[in-house]
């Protein structure tokens, strides 16, 4: 199962990967079409700040969250699960259910400071490649950029004589 | 309450149309670059239909025009001389 992901102009004139997905938080009553940055440099998938006030989630602080820093900023991690649906190569749904996925808040709510994490994108971490059990494939000269997903290998059973051993 | 489901048939429209807008704006980065820096904008249809300094004012924006913002694709652009190691 191969997941085409799209290579796109970013801030600093550079290209990078992006997945194109729908999210369904159902806890939150999100369900939407999403784009996030594939980052193989971040351990953790995560909603920005400006995405999450774009799905209307609440943009306040719970005690006892973890903090997490990006780009320099620090931010409260509040926790969410999701499913992602993305778009296979044969143009057919492929979901991946109970995704954990962090809501980025940051740890100062002033003014100044959200304007300044807006462009902070939303990102998918290596947390989702590693647990979904997919292969991240980057090719910057031919500007191709995937997701794969090794078919099970089908289960064979052999036939066993008396002994127990197989013929 | 059920929660109401969407087909697969509608998130894939969704997925289609949400790529469509941001190749666009991969396609024409560097003139929005040039006129939104600093900003945030909301695209449809391969148009900026609205753009602010803050998300939240912009949101704000785009509803009072009556346009429904899960359909919208929502993108900044950092002030010029910023750039964002992530």
């Amino acid at each position: 199962m191969r997941i085409p992901l799209s290579v796109r102009n970013f801030y600093s004139g550079r290209k990078v990967v992006f997945a194109d997905f729908f999210i369904q938080i159902p806890s939150m009553r999100v369900a939407r079409a999403h784009s996030a940055v594939v980052d193989s440099g971040s351990p953790f998938t995560s909603i920005s700040t400006r995405d999450a006030i774009d799905f209307g989630l609440p943009i306040k602080h719970t005690q006892g969250e973890e903090i997490t820093q990006l780009a320099g900023f620090k931010f409260y991690s509040h926790f969410l699960t999701a499913t992602f649906v993305f778009r296979d190569a044969e143009q057919k749904p492929f979901r991946f259910t109970g995704q954990k996925v962090r809501v980025l808040i940051p740890t100062k709510l002033d003014k100044p400071t959200l304007r300044e994490v807006q462009d902070i994108p939303s990102l998918i971490g290596t947390d989702f490649i590693e647990d979904n059990r997919l292969t991240f494939v980057y090719n910057p000269s031919t500007l191709t950029a995937y997701f794969e997903r090794a078919e099970p290998e089908p289960l064979i059973l052999t036939p066993t004589n008396q002994s127990g051993t197989t013929s | 309450m059920n929660e109401p489901t969407t087909s697969d048939t509608d998130i894939l429209k969704a997925i289609e149309a949400t790529e469509k807008s941001r190749n666009w704006i991969s396609k024409h980065y560097d003139e929005l670059r040039a006129k939104y820096q600093g900003k945030v904008f909301a695209v449809k249809d391969e148009a900026v239909i609205d753009s602010n300094a803050s998300v939240t004012d912009l949101l704000e924006d785009v509803k009072k025009k009556g346009e429904d913002t899960a359909l919208l694709v929502i993108e900044s652009i950092p002030q010029k001389g910023v750039a964002y190691i992530l």
